[in-house]
């Protein structure tokens, strides 16, 4: 895998071309467990790996520190996002279903050790999703900040570097949507 | 909620936050107005907001990452635990590396007797199944052969008490090959000097029937000293069939193999083949020069590869590499393992690393194309059945080159068949580690062995057949397969597993080839083929009752012979043919019982092969043609009652034995014809009355008999012989003023004799004896007096002989003696025999 394909599907992806990014999607999930795997492997008493640190490191493993289009940067940051989204949904889904299917995979809930990051609400998972895409439904906008926030946990300020915006618009879309989230994952509001 | 209406929300929203919160709700009713859902909207999300207590600039710990993490530290976590545990025989001591597959550790056999390290490889995936170690049961043995000096070795496999999947390997301390290339950076020849060592290794284990399916640069350690280990030989074929995912999926789940060394078929999906070996060698060999692969590898599209590999040349060594010595003739080497097609690749990994031996020593190489590439390929379809002719200990050599024809033929359109052919031959090679050739067949101990190979062997060549029709030399070699495997079947008078319809089934295909064959090109050698059958299916017809058969086999094949002398008088391997078909005709006509034709052909028989010592062949086979020459025209003198030629015949036999075997002690063949000699003149001095040397000439054969048989229990035919002499001896006996001690020969001899009958049911003659040992079982009885006794086995004598009568296998001996114990039986009953 060369530095050039990663740049060529991004560019591809960002001037529209969906099939890129369904070929980016092994490639970063594959790097981001692959970091994973090391940090864990490295600290093992602290597992406080964040996503930001590993959507860096995926970065710079995939493109290079060269770092040479500006805009590659972005483009992966936000592949990552979506990646990270699909793959936490894809598996809250296939949990789900393992609940649904029986006691045999029950096991595999029960059997998750307490770790520092909090324990994962399958159904909050599914629920977040599902928000994102009413939101999506009338502020794309919010809906990416939520995406690159949360999933691939960006600042602020990265956030509006890979929007293109400034990081007090930012903010306040940021804020916005958390409250919009807030209620409508507690059941409230008349969305 | 549309989006205009959600852009008025967003303002307000965002205004009401700017304001202070006693501002707020004056804010709000202003704006609002009368549009309760929008001031509802709006303070909802506002008291949303006042709930969420975290920061705005927190950092994100993004929880929901967790069930990724999970995952992976899950792995992590299991990993660590195996640190001090055990696997199977083996404490894990440390991490010593970490792969796509899983993780390496190092382990450490610590028994009383001994410390060893090792390497034990931890897969990432569990094992859903036994399965896994039930297939590594199934390939130890094989894995077990894998014993090579530049291969590490694959210990142990299974699936942990965890349901980690794991084997065991031999711990090589050592660094990846590309990193040593780039370390020590050696020259031109030195690099391919290396990749033929490492060809020497695959080779090996092709010729062992294994493949390794993930060769590349990272699984080939070098050790100091420049000594290479290939790692993970076996795993591929332990992993085999249900485990194996061969094609990456659109979810980029790429399995076992690497896309940058897989060969197409590989990629395709398209299991294990040697094939797929030497393309990987292929790449291996161009990165090896040029630290580089040949072609650019897109991880997201393994599949695209195919097309760049379909699409052209990889860039020249000679050009892009930096090394001195690099010309057209390495890339020629290169394109040719890299070949899309399999069959279009070198076909083994000896081949290739001749080339490159050929080009190391700047000899013309064979790998460009319109080469001598036809001639050898003609070259491995006749070895892949000379393999079948019976040299089958080269074909466990050949076996992985068997291997790789076929799948080269068949890979692509013919898939399936190609896998079973090549799980055929596998299975074959696995077992047919013994040769069946004429030097095994001087070694005692061998016939079981031989024999177990066979069934499997016949199917085999069935399905060749079936593909051969059109190929005359390929026809020609068949038939002489199925003539070798008829042989070791039940071939009377050699060393045989007694299994006459096998045997008579395997000689009338190999006739029917050879007829065939003989239509299209009627030669010496094809006469000389069809009378070798001839006589063999002579020799079979007569052991299995049908006499008239065989003398017609004989008569054609002595026809044959003949007709080869006529053309070539001058042969002595056609003479020695006529000689031994005389013999055999004589065989048979002495079992119609028409002695003055025995004479006849016993006379024309010894002429022949005095004509041949004439010419002063020293020969061993014609020595013992001569010997037996004379024991048989001694035995028709007895027959006709000539006893003084008959002792001149049987001691001429007798000191050739003898001198036989002072010659070539090692030859058992020569132990046999001293012992058939003995028995012979035994049965002269028999006849003569000369009981007690007659019983030492017995004793003789008897004592050589047994052992042969102790070395070799399962060889019939001897058992047979020691039968007959046992039964000779007590006949002696009986004959003697002290008839008692022949009783434990008498019965030792019908255990032999009934035993032989119950493992091969065709055998009349075999019926026949024992109803003679029956008979002779009466006599003894007859002779201490014991009435009831010697009925009883007289009627056994009479029930065998009967059947065999009843059957149509009765020959002219078999009708004396039948005549004979009827006779017994009615004067023990007290009534008057018919004829007296």
């Amino acid at each position: 895998m060369s530095t050039l394909d990663v740049t060529t599907l991004l560019a591809r992806w960002s001037s529209g071309d969906a099939g890129a990014l369904e070929q980016l999607t092994p490639i970063v999930y594959d790097e981001l467990r692959r970091i994973a795997r090391r940090h864990l492997a490295r600290e093992r008493k602290d597992h406080t790996l964040q996503s930001t640190a590993l959507v860096h490191e995926a970065y710079l493993r995939l493109i290079g520190s060269s770092g040479s289009e500006y805009h590659n940067r972005q483009h992966f940051f936000a592949v990552a996002a979506q990646v990270i989204r699909r793959v936490l949904v894809d598996h809250a889904r296939a949990v789900n279903a393992a609940k649904r299917g029986g006691g045999a995979q029950k096991i595999l809930l029960e059997d998750q050790p307490e770790a520092s990051t909090p324990p994962e609400n399958v159904a909050e998972v599914l629920a977040l999703h599902e928000a994102l895409e009413r939101l999506a439904a009338f502020d794309q906008q919010q809906e990416r900040i939520v995406e690159l926030r949360y999933f691939a946990g960006l600042s602020i300020e990265e956030t509006a570097e890979v929007l293109g915006v400034s990081a007090a618009t930012v903010k306040r879309d940021w804020v916005m949507a958390r409250a919009w989230l807030a209620r409508e994952l507690k059941g409230g509001g008349p969305g | 909620m549309n989006a205009e209406r959600w852009a008025r929300v967003k303002h307000l929203f965002q205004e009401a936050l700017s304001v202070e919160p006693q501002s707020r709700v004056d804010l709000l009713d202003r704006e609002c107005g009368e549009d309760v859902a929008l001031r509802e909207e709006v303070d909802g999300l506002l008291a949303s907001h006042e709930d969420i207590s975290v920061s705005l600039d927190a950092p994100t710990h993004v929880p929901l990452f967790g069930s990724v993490l999970r995952q992976v530290r899950d792995e992590v976590s299991r990993g660590e635990a195996l640190i001090g545990q055990t696997i199977g025989q083996y404490r894990v001591e440390s991490l010593i590396g970490e792969g796509g597959m899983g993780s390496v550790y190092l382990g450490i056999r610590d028994d009383a007797e001994f410390k060893m390290h090792v390497a034990i490889k931890v897969l990432n995936r569990s094992s859903s199944s036994g399965d896994i170690v039930n297939r590594f049961r199934l390939e130890r043995r094989i894995l077990a052969r894998l014993n090579h000096p530049f291969i590490a070795r694959l210990f142990d496999g299974g699936v942990s008490e965890d349901g980690l999947l794991y084997f065991v390997m031999e711990y090589i301390p050592g660094v990846p090959l590309d990193e040593y290339l780039r370390k020590t950076n050696p020259n031109l020849e030195a690099r391919l000097q290396l990749f033929r060592e490492i060809c020497s290794a695959v080779s090996f284990a092709h010729q062992n029937l294994v493949v390794h399916s993930d060769i590349k640069a990272s699984n080939i350690l070098i050790m100091e000293g420049g000594i290479p280990k290939l790692l993970d030989f076996g795993i591929s074929q332990v992993l085999d069939l249900e485990h194996r995912e061969p094609a990456p999926d659109r979810e980029g789940k790429v399995a076992a193999l690497t896309p940058a060394y897989a060969s197409p078929e590989q990629l395709r999906g398209i299991p294990l083949s040697t094939a797929s070996d030497i393309y990987s060698m292929g790449v291996l060999l161009y990165e090896m020069i040029c630290g580089r692969h040949p072609y650019e590898v897109d991880r997201t599209n393994p599949f695209a590869i195919l097309g760049k590999i379909e699409g052209g040349d990889p860039p020249k060594l000679a050009e892009i590499s930096s090394l001195a010595g690099v010309h057209a003739d390495l890339d020629a080497i290169v394109l040719k393992a890299i070949q899309p097609e399999p069959k279009d690749r070198y076909i083994t990994a000896n081949q290739f690393s001749r080339d490159v031996e050929r080009y190391i020593k700047h000899q013309p190489v064979v790998a460009w194309p319109d080469s001598h590439y036809y001639r050898l390929g003609k070259f491995v379809r006749r070895n892949r059945v000379s393999v079948a002719v019976g040299a089958f200990a080269i074909l466990s050599l050949l076996g992985g080159i068997f291997a790789s024809v076929y799948m080269a033929n068949r890979a692509q359109e013919q898939r399936l068949l190609a896998e079973a052919r090549f799980q055929d031959v596998r299975q074959l090679a696995n077992s047919l580690i013994f040769d069946l050739d004429t030097d095994l067949a001087q070694i005692p101990g061998a016939t079981g062995v031989r024999g177990k190979l066979v069934e499997r062997a016949l199917e085999y060549l069935d399905r060749l057949d079936h593909e051969s029709r059109d190929d005359l030399e390929l026809q020609r070699e068949l038939a002489s397969a199925y003539e070798k495997l008829g042989d070791v079947q039940g071939r009377p008078n050699v060393a045989n597993i007694g299994n006459s319809a096998l045997a008579l089934e395997c000689y009338r295909k190999a006739l029917s080839i050879r007829e065939e064959v003989r239509t299209r090109r009627n030669d010496i050698p094809a006469r000389q083929d069809i009378a070798s059958t001839y006589s063999r299916l002579s020799a079979l017809a007569k052991l299995m009752g049908d006499y008239e058969g065989g003398l017609k086999y004989d008569r054609d094949a002595l026809r044959m012979y003949q007709e080869m002398l006529a053309l070539e008088p001058a042969n002595i391997a056609y003479r020695r043919k006529v000689a031994s078909s005389y013999t055999s005709l004589g065989g048979g006509l002495s079992q119609i019982g028409d002695w003055d034709g025995v004479l006849e052909t016993r006379r024309q028989a010894l002429r022949m092969f005095e004509e041949i010592q004439a010419t002063g062949s020293d020969d061993p086979e014609d020595v013992r043609g001569l010997c037996l020459a004379h024991r048989r025209l001694g035995g028709i003198y007895l027959m006709l009652k000539n006893r003084p030629q008959a002792e001149n015949h049987f001691r001429k036999a007798l000191s050739i034995a003898h001198e036989m075997i002072r010659e070539h002690p090692g030859d058992s063949r020569n132990v046999q014809d001293l012992a058939a000699s003995a028995t012979a003149l035994g049965g002269l001095l028999y006849e003569a009355g000369q009981f007690d040397e007659a019983m030492d000439r017995y004793r003789e054969a008897i004592e050589i008999h047994e052992q042969i048989a102790s070395s070799d229990p399962l060889d019939a035919r001897n058992r047979s012989l020691l039968a007959s002499n046992l039964h000779r001896l007590a006949r002696t006996m009986i004959r003697t003023k002290n008839p008692k001690p022949a009783l434990p020969f008498l019965i030792r001899g019908l255990t032999i004799r009934q035993a032989l009958v119950t493992e091969n049911p065709m055998n009349a003659g075999g019926k026949g004896e024992v109803g003679e040992s029956h008979m002779l079982m009466g006599d003894y009885f007859g002779i201490l007096g014991d009435k009831a006794r010697a009925l009883a086995s007289y009627r056994r004598a009479m029930a065998i002989f009967e059947d065999l009568q009843a059957q149509g296998k009765e020959n002219a001996i078999l009708e004396i003696e039948r005549r004979e114990t009827s006779q017994k039986v009615l004067a023990l009953e007290g009534r008057a025999p018919k004829e007296s």
